[in-house]
C-alpha cells in the first residue's frame, strides 16, 4: 500500500474524436501532450463511456476522464477525476487545446493528490427505534415490521392533549411506555439511544430512528372575544348539534391556511351542516384547497348540499362587534360584487397540528434541529418527506406537520427506502475525511461546525463514513487544516487553481481573469446550462461539493495565483443540504474583503451570491456583470507593483 | 321522403324571400315540403314567462307532425331549437312526458315522442350535401365573397340537436356556401349573436349587439351576409339604417337568406327568390343572375 | 352594490331554484367565471354577469334576483351554457328564474302582451286576407289562423305584473 505522501499516477481516458473534433480540439496533439503530463501513466481512448470501456483496471485505480460529466459506474474504491470540457471550456480564455490542457492537468493533479481509499465493510444494527403514538407510529411500526426489522416502540408520556387512541401494534413489536429522550449517541447504523421510561433508564441500540409523534390539533387562533358561540373543529364533529334556521360559519385561519387534509374535514362537516334542512352554511376561507385525493369531490358536495365557499383575505374576515356582543363579519366578495355582512350564530373553527410539546425538549438533547414552525425538519426542499438534519433520524407525520393520509403514505414509504438504504447489510464504506492526527489541537470545531452530527471523538475526530454528508464544512472549520475532505483537499483545490491559473493571458485588451468557487449542486448545473459568454471572459471554476468548503486561505490563494476577481456561489440557504453552507461561505468572504481593504485593495474584488440549479441565465449575467466591474479596477490586485500582464 | 315544413310565426308574414326561397330550392333539389296546416306558434316567446307553458304548445306542433307521420323541417332557427329541445326532454323525462300529454289531451292531442327536427339549412346538408349541391349548379358565384352567420340557435344547445355542427368551430353553413363556387370567409366575431333575442326588452343593447358586428363586416368589403333566421334577419337588415343613422356610422351590408343565395346558382331569378322583399342589396351582383332578356 | 345583508337572506333559494326543471345544475357552479367572459351581452353591459347572478341566488337572494332586470336582457345565445365546465346550465337556469320572476309578478309588460297574441291568433303575427295576398304574389299558399287550441290551452294562463320590472 502507498504511503500518503507519494502522489499516485492516473490512467488517461480520452472520448471518441469526433467528440474531441466538436470542441476544436485535435485528438492525436491532446493525446500526446495529455501522455506527457506529470502524474499521467497511460492514455486510453475509449469508444463509448460506459463501465468496460475503461478496460482492465487496478483494485484502486484512478481514473481521470476527459470529456465527462459524472462518474462512470465502478466501485467506490477506484477514484475518478471527471473533466467537464463542454462546461468548462466556454469560459475559458485562449486557444482550445490550451484550454483543454489545463483543465486535463488540473485532474490529473487532484488525481495524484488524492489519498488512498480505505474501505471496509459495515454491518448496521437492524433494529429501528420509532418514538411516537397514534396511527402514524401505528402505521410505520406496521410497515417495519412487514418489511423485517425489528422494531421497537418508544412510546411519550401521554399528555391529554392528543385525542388519538393508543396505536395497535404486531405482537412482536417491543414497547416502551411513558419515554423520554435523555441522549441520542453514535451514528446512522449504529445509534445508542437512552432514554427514560416511567423512572428507569433504557439503552437501546438501533440502526435507524423515526419520530412520529403524536397529532397534536389546535384551533386557528383568533383572537375572538365575542358573544357568539365558538367551537373547534372537533368539537364540532364529535356532537353536530345545529339549530334549523340557524347560520353556521366554519372559519379556517384566520393567519394560516388550512392544508388539504384539513380542507377535508371542514368540507365533510359543512356538508353534514348543509344537508340538515334550514341552517344557512358558510365556509369561509382565505383558500380552497382541492390538491389532494377525493377533494375535487367533497368541494362539488359542498355546493350540492348548498354551502356558500366565501373567500376571506389571509388575516380573516372583518370582525365587527354588534351591541349584543356578538360577532358580525364584513367580507368584500368579488363575485358577488358587494360587501357581504354575516352575523354567524355559531362558528366552528379549523385546525391544525401544532408540534408536539415534548418536540422541543427532545431536539436539544438529540442534536435535532426544528424548523421555525417547531415541527422536526427545517423548511429545506432537500429534507422533505422523512430527512433531519441527522443522518438516520427520520421525522414523519405529525412530528413534521403532515396531517394528511396521503402525505403520511409518501412519508412511511420514503422513510422505508431510507431505512433499507442504510441498514443494507454488508455495505462498503470508505472514510470520508482524513485526519491529521499530529495537527489536531482537540479544540472540537469540527464537531461542532457539522451539520448532520456525524463527527465522533475519542482522542481524535471519528468522522462516521455512514452520517457523513461529505460537505466539508469541518475540514473548512478546522484552525489547523488537520481534517481534509477526499477528493476536494486544500492541496486538491490548489493544485486546481495552480493549473488553471498556469495559462498565458491572451492580449492586447485585458480581460479579467475570475475564479468562480461554486457549489456542485446549484452552480455546477447553472454553469453547464448557461448561455455562452458573448463578450470575452476568462473563468476559471473550482466545484466544491458546498460553499461552506470555502476558506479564507483558498480565496487568497486564488488571489495570489492571479485572479482579479472572486465569485463564490452557494445554494440559496432553504436549497443547502447543512443549512448552513451559504451564511458560512458569506461571512469568510466578507473577512476577506475586510482584510483587502486594510491592505488598501479593492473589496468589489471579491463577490458573493446564491442561486439555485436552473438558474442559468443569472449566472451568465451576473458573471459578465462582475467581469465588466473587475474590468474597471484592472489587472488583479498583488500586481501593482509589478506591469499589467 | 317529406318532411312537415314548420314556418312559424315570423317568416310567413315578414320574410315571405325567404319562404319562396326555401320552397324554389325545396323543389329544385327533390326535397318534399308538406304544409301542415294546424301549425301555430312554437312557443319560444312563452318560455321566458312559464317553460311548461310554452313546452306544451310546442309538443302540440310535435304531436300534429306525428299524427301525419312526418318529421319536422323548420325554417326559424328559434323554432327549430325549441321544437328540438321539446322532443330532447319528452323523450328524456317520463314525468314531464306525461303531464305534458295530460294537457294536450285537452285538444285531443298526444305526443309519444320521436319526430325528427331540423333546421332547414342542416336538412340540405344531411339530405343533400356539398357534393351533390356542387353538382347540381347551374349558375357558380365565381368571385362572391360572403361572410357566413350561424346564429345562435341554429347550433346551441347542440345536446338537443345531436351535436349536429359544432358551436365552437361551426363549418355546415361554410361549406354549403362553398359548394356555390362562392368564397365563404371566416372572420373575427363570426361567431357573435345578433343580439335578437333582447331586442324586445333593450333595444339599444341588441343593436349595439348587432352593430358592432355589422361594422366589422362592412369593413371586409364583401358580397354580403348570409343569414338563416329571421331573428338575425331583423337586427341586420332590418336594421341595419336604423342602426348606422344612430350610431353615426355609413354601412352597408347586403343579406341574404342562405336558400336565396342556393336558389341563384341553382338557376333560379331573383324574382323567384323574392329578391324585391330584400331590403338592402347589392344590384349589380343580381343583375348577372336576372333571366335574359328578349 | 351596496351591502348585502346575507342575514336576511334565504338559504333555501337554491335549493328551490334548483328543484325546478332546467335549473338542477345551478350549485354546481365553481364561479370560473368562463361564462361572464364570452357573454355577448356582459361585453356591453357590465351589470349583466352570468357568475354573480348564480352568486345572488346561491347567497339567497331572491328578492334581489327575482325583482332584477338584468333578467331579461339575456339573448339566449346559450354561449354560458355551452362554455361552462360544470354542466350549470345557465341560459335555463336564467329560464327558470325568469319563470320564478313571473310568478312573484316582475317582468316585463311587452312580454305579457305575446300571450294575449297567442290566444287571439295561435301566432305572433296575425294573418289577413292583406298578408294573403301579398304571399300569393309569391306563389306561396295561403296560410289562416287557428287559434281554438291556443285558447284553450292557454285560458287559466294569465300572468300579472305586480309593478314595472
Amino acid at each position: 500500500m502507498k504511503s500518503m505522501a507519494e502522489p499516485f499516477a492516473s490512467i488517461l481516458l480520452l472520448p471518441p474524436d469526433e467528440y474531441l473534433a466538436g470542441l476544436k480540439l485535435d485528438p492525436e496533439r491532446l493525446a500526446a501532450a495529455a501522455g506527457g503530463l506529470a502524474g499521467v501513466s497511460e492514455v486510453r481512448r475509449v469508444r463509448a463511456w460506459q463501465a468496460e470501456a475503461a478496460g482492465p483496471l487496478e483494485a484502486e485505480a484512478r481514473l481521470v476522464l476527459v470529456g465527462r460529466r459524472e462518474p462512470l459506474p465502478l466501485p467506490d474504491t477506484i477514484l475518478q477525476f471527471p473533466v467537464d470540457l463542454e462546461t468548462c471550456m466556454p469560459w475559458l480564455d485562449g486557444p482550445a487545446e490550451t484550454r483543454a490542457l489545463a483543465l486535463v492537468r488540473a485532474a490529473a493533479a487532484e488525481a495524484s493528490l488524492s489519498g488512498p481509499v480505505l474501505s471496509r465493510v459495515f454491518e448496521p444494527v437492524r433494529r429501528v427505534l420509532v418514538w411516537g403514538d397514534g396511527p402514524a407510529a401505528g402505521s410505520m411500526v406496521e410497515r417495519l415490521s412487514r418489511a423485517g426489522f425489528p422494531v421497537f416502540l418508544a412510546r411519550p408520556i401521554p399528555d391529554g392533549n392528543s385525542s388519538e387512541s393508543p396505536a395497535e401494534v404486531p405482537p412482536e413489536v417491543e414497547i416502551l411506555d411513558e419515554a423520554t429522550w435523555l441522549a441520542l449517541d453514535g451514528f446512522a447504523g449504529r445509534f445508542s439511544a437512552l432514554l427514560d421510561a416511567g423512572g428507569r433508564t433504557r439503552n437501546i441500540e438501533a440502526g435507524a430512528v423515526v419520530l412520529c409523534g403524536r397529532p397534536c390539533l389546535e384551533p386557528a387562533p383568533t383572537g375572538f372575544d365575542f358573544d357568539t358561540p365558538v367551537t373547534s373543529l372537533s368539537g364540532f364533529e364529535a356532537d353536530p348539534k345545529i339549530e334549523p334556521g340557524s347560520r353556521l360559519v366554519f372559519l379556517s385561519g384566520p393567519g394560516r391556511a388550512a392544508t388539504s387534509a384539513g380542507m377535508g374535514r371542514l368540507m365533510k362537516a359543512a356538508i353534514e351542516a348543509g344537508n340538515r334542512t334550514g341552517a344557512a352554511v358558510f365556509l369561509l376561507a382565505p383558500e380552497i384547497k382541492v390538491a389532494g385525493p377525493g377533494l375535487e369531490r367533497l368541494y362539488a358536495e359542498a355546493r350540492q348540499a348548498g354551502v356558500s365557499f366565501v373567500r376571506v383575505p389571509a388575516s380573516g374576515p372583518e370582525p365587527e362587534r354588534l351591541g349584543d356582543g356578538r360577532v358580525r363579519f364584513a367580507v368584500y366578495d368579488p363575485l358577488a360584487r358587494a360587501r357581504l355582512l354575516l352575523t354567524p350564530d355559531r362558528i366552528v373553527l379549523d385546525e391544525t397540528l401544532r408540534p408536539d410539546e415534548a418536540l422541543e425538549g427532545l431536539a436539544a438533547r438529540i442534536g435535532l434541529m426544528l424548523g421555525p414552525d417547531g415541527f422536526a425538519a427545517p423548511d429545506n426542499v432537500l429534507f422533505l418527506s422523512e430527512a433531519t438534519n441527522r443522518t438516520g433520524l427520520l421525522a414523519i407525520g405529525p412530528a413534521r406537520g403532515t396531517d394528511s393520509a396521503d402525505g403520511l403514505d409518501r412519508e412511511i414509504g420514503a422513510a422505508l427506502d431510507e431505512i433499507q438504504r442504510l441498514l443494507a447489510p454488508g455495505r462498503k464504506v470508505t472514510d470520508p475525511i482524513r485526519v491529521d492526527i499530529g495537527r489536531c489541537a482537540a479544540c472540537l470545531c469540527c464537531i461542532r461546525s457539522c451539520p448532520v452530527q456525524a463527527l465522533g471523538f475519542t482522542h481524535r475526530p471519528w468522522p462516521d463514513p455512514v452520517a457523513c454528508a461529505r460537505c466539508g464544512l469541518c475540514a473548512a472549520e478546522c484552525p489547523s487544516d488537520a481534517l481534509q475532505l477526499e477528493g476536494c483537499s486544500d492541496d486538491q483545490v490548489k493544485a486546481r487553481l495552480a493549473a488553471l491559473m498556469d495559462r498565458p493571458r491572451t492580449g492586447p485588451d485585458f480581460t479579467p481573469r475570475l475564479v468562480l468557487f461554486g457549489c456542485r449542486r446549484s452552480a455546477l448545473p447553472a454553469l453547464a446550462a448557461a448561455p455562452r459568454p458573448r463578450s470575452p471572459m476568462d473563468l476559471v471554476f473550482i466545484p466544491l461539493p458546498c460553499a461552506g468548503r470555502i476558506e479564507d486561505d483558498l480565496i487568497l490563494t486564488a488571489l495570489v495565483k492571479g485572479a482579479d476577481g472572486v465569485m463564490v456561489a452557494a445554494c440559496h440557504t432553504d436549497n443547502c443540504r447543512t443549512q448552513q453552507g451559504g451564511p458560512k461561505a458569506r461571512q469568510r468572504i466578507e473577512r476577506v474583503g475586510r482584510l483587502l481593504a486594510e491592505a488598501g485593495l479593492e473589496p468589489g474584488r471579491l463577490l458573493f451570491f446564491t442561486l439555485a440549479p436552473n438558474m442559468g441565465a443569472e449566472l451568465a449575467g451576473r458573471t459578465a456583470e462582475f467581469s465588466r466591474a473587475v474590468t474597471e479596477m484592472g489587472p488583479h490586485p498583488f500586481s501593482r507593483n509589478r506591469e499589467a500582464s | 321522403m317529406s318532411w312537415a315544413l314548420f314556418l312559424g310565426c315570423t317568416v310567413p308574414v315578414r320574410n315571405l324571400n325567404y319562404e319562396a326561397a326555401v320552397r324554389k330550392t325545396a323543389a329544385g333539389l327533390g326535397l318534399e315540403l308538406a304544409d301542415l296546416p294546424g301549425f301555430g306558434c312554437c312557443g319560444f316567446p312563452l318560455k321566458s314567462l312559464s317553460s311548461e307553458q310554452a313546452l306544451v304548445l310546442t309538443v302540440r306542433n310535435l304531436a300534429l307532425a306525428q299524427a301525419d307521420g312526418r318529421d319536422v323541417v323548420a325554417v326559424c332557427s328559434a323554432c327549430a331549437a325549441t321544437l328540438s329541445e321539446a322532443e330532447h326532454v319528452m323523450s328524456r323525462d317520463p314525468d314531464l312526458a306525461a303531464r305534458v300529454n295530460e294537457r294536450l289531451a285537452e285538444i285531443g292531442l298526444s305526443y309519444r315522442g320521436g319526430v325528427k327536427v331540423r333546421h332547414y339549412t342542416r336538412l340540405i346538408h344531411e339530405e343533400i350535401g356539398p357534393e351533390r349541391i356542387r353538382e347540381a349548379v347551374v349558375r357558380p358565384l365565381d368571385g362572391g365573397r360572403f361572410a357566413p352567420h350561424y346564429g345562435c340557435h341554429y347550433l346551441k344547445p347542440a345536446e338537443a340537436m345531436d351535436h349536429f355542427d359544432s358551436p365552437e368551430d361551426p363549418r355546415s353553413l361554410t361549406v354549403l356556401i362553398e359548394a356555390l363556387g362562392a368564397e365563404a370567409v371566416e372572420y373575427p366575431g363570426l361567431k357573435d349573436c345578433c343580439g335578437g333575442g333582447v331586442l324586445g326588452t333593450d333595444e339599444d343593447l341588441a343593436q349595439r349587439m348587432a352593430f358592432g358586428k355589422l361594422e366589422r363586416i362592412d369593413q371586409m368589403g364583401l358580397t354580403g351576409l348570409v343569414v338563416i333566421c329571421p331573428f338575425c334577419n331583423v337586427m341586420f337588415e332590418g336594421q341595419q339604417k336604423t342602426m348606422a343613422k344612430k350610431f353615426g356610422s355609413k354601412i352597408k351590408v347586403p343579406l341574404f337568406f342562405y336558400p336565396q343565395l342556393l336558389g341563384l346558382a341553382l338557376g333560379f331569378t331573383p324574382e323567384e327568390l323574392g329578391f324585391k322583399h330584400n331590403r338592402i342589396k347589392d344590384k349589380d351582383f343580381l343583375k348577372a343572375f336576372e333571366p335574359a332578356k328578349g | 352594490m351596496s351591502d348585502i345583508d346575507l342575514d336576511r337572506a334565504d338559504p333555501g333559494f337554491k335549493h328551490e331554484v334548483a328543484r325546478r326543471r332546467g335549473a338542477e345544475g345551478i350549485k354546481r357552479c365553481y364561479a370560473c367565471g368562463a361564462c361572464s367572459a364570452r357573454c355577448p351581452v356582459g361585453e356591453l353591459n357590465p351589470d349583466f354577469d352570468p357568475r354573480r347572478l348564480i352568486r345572488l341566488v346561491v347567497l339567497g337572494l331572491r328578492d334581489e334576483v327575482l325583482s332584477s332586470p338584468l333578467l331579461w336582457v339575456c339573448s339566449t345565445c346559450y354561449t354560458c351554457q355551452e362554455t361552462c365546465p360544470e354542466g350549470v346550465d345557465f341560459t335555463e337556469v336564467l329560464f327558470v328564474l325568469k319563470n320564478m320572476a313571473v310568478e312573484a309578478g316582475c317582468f316585463p309588460p311587452t312580454l305579457g302582451a305575446q300571450v294575449e297574441l297567442l290566444k287571439n291568433h295561435g301566432r305572433l303575427y296575425e294573418i289577413t286576407d292583406f298578408e294573403n295576398e301579398k304571399r300569393a304574389e309569391l306563389g306561396l299558399p295561403p296560410l289562416d289562423e287557428r287559434p281554438d287550441d291556443f285558447l284553450a290551452l292557454l285560458k287559466d294562463f294569465q300572468p300579472e305584473t305586480k309593478g314595472d320590472a
